[in-house]
C-alpha cells in the first residue's frame, strides 16, 4: 500500500530534476550549528530548492536550479558569510565575523 | 549520561565549574559542577551536544543515542563574547519516533502560536485536542480528546497529577499557556508508572525552568475584548547545583461584553492570581525538586443587568447571575538518587499535597466543592541501556482523596463525597527482542478503600520497519472515579433539575489503538505522515444524559465506546515555509436509560484541520489555521413547545485564527493576530434568554463559537 503512495512520490522528483534541477554536493568549512544556519541562509535565495550542510563531513548538499542561478554565485554568497568552500575563500574580513565558536580555521590542519 | 569539563594546562586536566551544557534544540540541560562534572538526560535519538562558558570557544558535540557515559570535555580559550545559541528550526510540534507510544511535544513554537492564556488554550492549531465552550455563560470549557472528555486524559505537571477532582476539567485552565516549556499529549492509555486513571490519553506539561544563570521573562497580552493578562517569571540560579524559577500571573476580564444582544454577558468578567516557586537540586546522584503553587481565580457571569455587589438573595431574586470561584493550594516534592551516579538506575519519589475550594452560585442552585487530596508514588528503575534489551520500572503509589461536594438546587440538595484511599504497586518491563521492536509490558494492582482491589494491565507495541516507518499498537485498561457535579457543574447554567443515581460508582474502560508513522521526501523537503486508529470500550461510564429537557441526569451504565481514526501530513514544502493538514473521524456513543445505545451529542463526526506557517528570514513569522467541525448531534428538544425547540443537528462551521509575529533582535517578540477571523458564531447559544427563571432557560446547548472575532496583542520579553 505504502508502495502505492510513493509512486506519484516519485514521478514528481523525476518531474522536478527535468525541470532543470541540479544536485551537487561540494565541501565547506564550518565547525557548529550555527555555522550550519549561517551556510544554509546564505544560499537560500531564489532558484535555491534545497540545502543541507553535514556538520561531520562538511560536505553541502545543494539542489538548485542553473537557469536561476549559478554555482559559482553560491560560493560567493557563503564566502560573503564567512565560510570557505573547495572552490574559493572567504575574505578575511568576512571570516572575522564569524562567531567566536565557528573560528573553523583555526582547527584546520591543511 | 555523565560527563566533565576540563581545561587543559601543559596536559594536566583542570575541571571546570559553572560550564553551560545542554542538548541543542532543547531546553534539557545543567551546569557543570565544583569538579566539572555533570549528568544530563540521555539523549533518545542522536544528540549535539552543547558546552559553553564565558571566555572559552562553545563545544557542539554530536552524540550517539544512549550513551552513558563520554570522555571529558576540554575546552579552548576563545574571546570574551558568550556563544549565543540559534535555535534550530525545530518543528512546534514534533511527533515522537523513538516513544513506544504515539506522542506528539507542543513546543514553544506552538505554544506561541496561541492567541492566549492558558494551557488549555494552548491547543488552537493542534488537531488532537480540542477545547471548545461547554456553555454560553459560565465560560467552562470543554475538552474533547479521541471522542472522548477530557477527564479521560488526565493532565499532569512533569509527572506529577494536577488535574484530580476539582480541577479535573478545569486544570488546564489553571496553567498560564507562558509557564509551560512544553506540553506532550499520549494517545491511549499511558505508562502504569503514572497512575491508573488515564483511558484516552496523557497530557504532561512541562514548565519552564532555569538553564542558564538568572533571568527575567515578562508575557503581556491583551485582546479587543478587553482580556488582559501579565506573566513575569524570574528565574535563579543560586549555585551549579541549585537553581529556582519564580512565575507569578495576574489577569482580568474587566469588560461588560453583549454583541449578540441576548441580556446574557458573552464572557465571564474575572481575574485570576496565581504563582508558583519551584527550586531544583541537581548533583552527581541526586536530583530533587520542590515547588509550591497558589492561585485564586474568580469569575462571574450572566445576565448585563445582575449586580454582583448587592447580596445574592437579593441580586438574585430578579435576575440571573453566576460566579465560580476557585482557591487552590498545592505543593510537590520530587527526590531521586542515582545509583552509582548512573542514570539508569534510580529510586525515586514523588510527592504531592493539593487543598482546593471551589464555590459558586449559578441562578438560584449553588455548589460548594472542597478537596483535600495528597499522593506519594515511588519509583524504582532499572535498566540495561548499553545492550538496551530492557528496563524495568516497578514502585507503590498511595493516592487519598477527601472530596466533597454539594448542590443546592431549587427543592432538593444532592451531595456526593467520597473520601478514599488508593494503594497499590505497579510493574513495568520494556522489552527489546530484537533490533527496531519495543514492547512494554506494565499493569497495576491497586486497592481501594470504596471499590476494593483492581488492577489495569497495559501492553505497548512499536515496531520501526524502517527508520522512516514506524507501527504502534497498544491495549490497556484505566480506571477513575468520577465527580458527578464538580465535573459537570456547566449544566447549572440552565433550568435543568440534575438528577443524580445517588450511588458513586467506578469508570472503568479498555483502549486499543493502531498507528502508522511514515517519513517522506518530496522535492527534497521532509514530510512526514501519520495515521491513527483507536476504540475505546466502557465497562463502566458515567453518563450525562441531557436528552430530557427538564433534566440533566447523571447515571452509571456499561458499554458505551468512542472510535475513531485521525490522519495527518506534515510538510516543509520550502525552507521556512510548511504546512499541516489532518482529518479525524469520531464515532463515539453510549448507553441511555430511556434510548440505550446512541451518539453522543456536542461530537461532530468529522473533523478537518489546515495549518499553514511561513517566516522569513528577517524574523517575521506568519500563521493561519482553518479548523472545520462537521455536524454534532444535538441533544432532544421534542419536549419542548416548538418556540423553544432547537434543530436535532448542528451546522458545520470553520473557525479560522491567524497571526502575524515578529521576533526582535533583544530577545523580543510581538504579535498581533485574530481568532475567529470568518466571525463565525451561533446565533443563539441561549434559549428563552429573555426569560432565566423559566422552565426552558438553557445556556448548555453550545455546539459552535459564542464570539465573533477577536483581535488580540501579545508581547513576550526575555531579560
Amino acid at each position: 500500500m505504502r508502495i502505492l503512495l510513493l509512486v506519484p512520490f516519485l514521478l514528481l522528483t523525476k518531474w522536478g530534476l527535468a525541470q532543470n534541477k541540479v544536485e551537487h554536493t561540494f565541501w565547506v568549512d564550518g565547525i557548529c550549528g550555527m555555522c550550519e544556519e549561517r551556510i544554509e541562509s546564505a544560499i537560500d535565495v531564489s532558484g535555491v530548492v534545497y540545502s543541507d550542510w553535514d556538520r561531520e563531513t562538511k560536505k553541502l548538499f545543494v539542489v538548485y536550479k542553473p537557469a536561476k542561478i549559478e554555482e559559482s554565485e553560491l560560493h560567493r554568497l557563503i564566502n560573503a558569510v564567512g565560510h570557505d568552500t573547495e572552490a574559493s575563500k572567504a575574505s578575511e574580513e568576512a571570516y572575522s565575523k564569524v562567531h567566536s565558536c565557528c573560528k573553523y580555521r583555526e582547527d584546520d590542519t591543511h | 549520561m555523565l560527563g566533565k569539563v576540563v581545561t587543559l594546562d601543559d596536559g594536566a586536566e583542570i575541571p571546570v565549574m559553572g560550564a553551560n551544557i545542554w542538548w541543542e534544540g532543547t531546553s534539557i540541560g545543567t551546569t557543570s559542577g565544583k569538579d566539572g562534572g555533570f549528568a544530563i538526560p540521555i539523549p533518545s535519538d542522536t544528540g549535539i551536544l552543547n558546552v559553553a562558558l564565558v571566555g572559552y570557544q562553545g563545544v557542539h558535540q554530536p552524540i550517539q543515542g544512549r550513551t552513558k557515559k563520554i570522555p571529558a570535555i576540554v575546552l579552548q580559550e576563545g574571546d570574551m563574547l558568550q556563544e549565543i545559541v540559534l535555535r534550530d528550526p525545530i518543528k512546534s510540534t514534533e511527533l515522537s519516533k523513538r516513544s513506544v507510544s504515539l506522542s506528539y511535544t507542543i513546543n514553544q513554537g506552538e505554544l506561541r502560536k496561541a492567541a492566549c492564556c492558558n494551557v488549555a488554550e494552548s491547543f488552537e492549531t493542534n488537531a488532537a485536542v480540542d477545547v471548545s465552550f461547554s456553555d454560553a455563560i459560565t465560560g467552562a470549557k470543554r475538552i474533547e480528546m479521541m471522542g472522548l472528555s477530557g477527564v479521560y486524559a488526565p493532565a499532569q505537571t512533569e509527572n506529577i497529577p494536577f488535574a484530580r477532582a476539582t480541577s479535573s476539567l478545569s486544570g488546564m485552565s489553571l496553567i498560564p499557556g507562558p509557564w509551560a516549556q512544553s506540553i506532550h499529549v499520549s494517545k491511549g492509555v499511558g505508562s502504569v508508572v503514572n497512575g491508573f486513571e488515564s483511558i484516552s490519553g496523557l497530557l504532561d506539561i512541562e514548565l519552564k525552568s532555569p538553564m542558564n544563570d538568572s533571568g527575567f521573562a515578562v508575557n503581556a497580552f491583551l485582546n479587543s475584548g478587553g482580556r488582559n493578562e501579565l506573566n513575569l517569571s524570574h528565574v535563579v540560579r543560586l549555585n551549579p547545583v541549585i537553581s529556582g524559577a519564580n512565575l507569578i500571573h495576574a489577569s482580568s476580564n474587566p469588560v461588560r461584553w453583549n454583541v449578540n444582544g441576548n441580556g446574557f454577558l458573552d464572557m465571564p468578567l474575572g481575574h485570576q492570581l496565581n504563582a508558583m516557586s519551584r527550586w531544583r537540586l541537581e548533583t552527581y546522584s541526586w536530583r530533587a525538586q520542590l515547588a509550591l503553587h497558589a492561585l485564586r481565580d474568580q469569575r462571574n457571569a450572566g445576565e448585563v443587568a445582575y449586580d454582583f455587589k448587592a447580596p445574592f438573595e437579593e441580586a438574585s431574586a430578579t435576575r440571573w447571575g453566576m460566579e465560580h470561584a476557585n482557591e487552590r493550594l498545592s505543593g510537590f516534592g520530587k527526590v531521586a538518587y542515582l545509583f552509582d551516579g548512573v542514570r539508569e538506575r534510580s529510586l525515586g519519589l514523588i510527592l504531592q499535597a493539593v487543598a482546593h475550594q471551589q464555590g459558586g452560585y449559578y441562578g438560584l442552585r449553588t455548589l460548594d466543592v472542597m478537596q483535600r487530596s495528597s499522593h506519594a508514588n515511588l519509583i524504582y528503575q532499572d535498566g540495561n541501556s548499553l545492550t538496551d534489551t530492557w528496563i524495568l520500572k516497578a514502585g507503590g503509589s498511595w493516592y487519598a482523596d477527601s472530596i466533597s461536594s454539594q448542590l443546592t438546587q431549587w427543592t432538593d440538595t444532592i451531595k456526593v463525597s467520597r473520601n478514599e484511599r488508593i494503594a497499590g504497586a505497579f510493574l513495568e518491563y520494556t522489552w527489546k527482542p530484537i533490533d527496531r521492536i519495543n514492547l512494554i509490558f506494565g499493569g497495576r494492582a491497586d486497592y481501594s478503600t470504596l471499590f476494593g482491589w483492581f488492577t489495569t494491565p497495559r501492553v505497548h507495541f512499536r515496531w520501526a520497519l524502517t527508520d522512516e516507518t514506524i507501527l504502534r499498537a497498544h491495549v490497556g485498561s484505566g480506571q477513575r472515579t468520577p465527580n458527578p457535579l464538580i465535573e459537570n457543574y456547566s449544566g447549572l447554567a440552565s433550568s435543568r433539575t440534575f438528577l443524580w443515581e445517588g450511588l458513586l460508582q467506578r469508570e472503568r474502560a479498555w483502549n486499543a489503538g493502531l498507528s502508522l508513522q511514515q517519513d517522506f521526501r518530496l522535492n527534497y523537503h521532509p514530510g512526514s505522515f501519520v495515521f491513527d486508529a483507536f476504540y475505546t470500550w466502557f465497562q463502566q461510564q458515567l453518563v450525562v444524559d441531557v436528552d430530557h429537557v427538564d433534566a440533566y441526569s447523571l447515571y452509571f451504565t456499561s458499554g458505551g465506546y468512542a472510535r475513531g481514526l485521525m490522519a495527518q501530513v506534515d510538510y516543509e514544502i520550502r525552507k521556512r515555509w510548511s504546512v499541516r493538514g489532518a482529518y479525524k473521524y469520531l464515532d463515539a456513543k453510549s448507553v441511555y436509560a430511556s434510548s440505550g445505545l446512541r451518539t453522543n451529542p456536542m461530537i461532530p463526526t468529522h473533523r478537518g484541520f489546515l495549518n499553514m506557517n511561513y517566516s522569513t528570514k528577517n524574523e517575521w513569522d506568519f500563521d493561519a489555521t482553518w479548523n472545520l467541525f462537521g455536524q454534532k448531534r444535538l441533544p432532544d428538544s421534542q419536549e419542548n413547545p416548538t418556540a423553544y425547540q432547537w434543530e436535532e443537528r448542528s451546522p458545520s462551521f470553520s473557525m479560522v485564527h491567524a497571526q502575524i509575529r515578529k521576533s526582535l533582535p533583544s530577545g523580543a517578540s510581538i504579535a498581533l493576530g485574530v481568532e475567529n477571523a470568518l466571525s463565525v458564531r451561533q446565533d443563539n447559544p441561549i434559549i428563552d434568554a429573555a426569560n432565566p427563571s423559566s422552565e426552558y432557560f438553557d445556556a448548555t446547548v453550545v455546539w459552535g463559537p459564542i464570539f465573533g472575532r477577536m483581535a488580540y496583542l501579545r508581547f513576550d520579553y526575555v531579560f
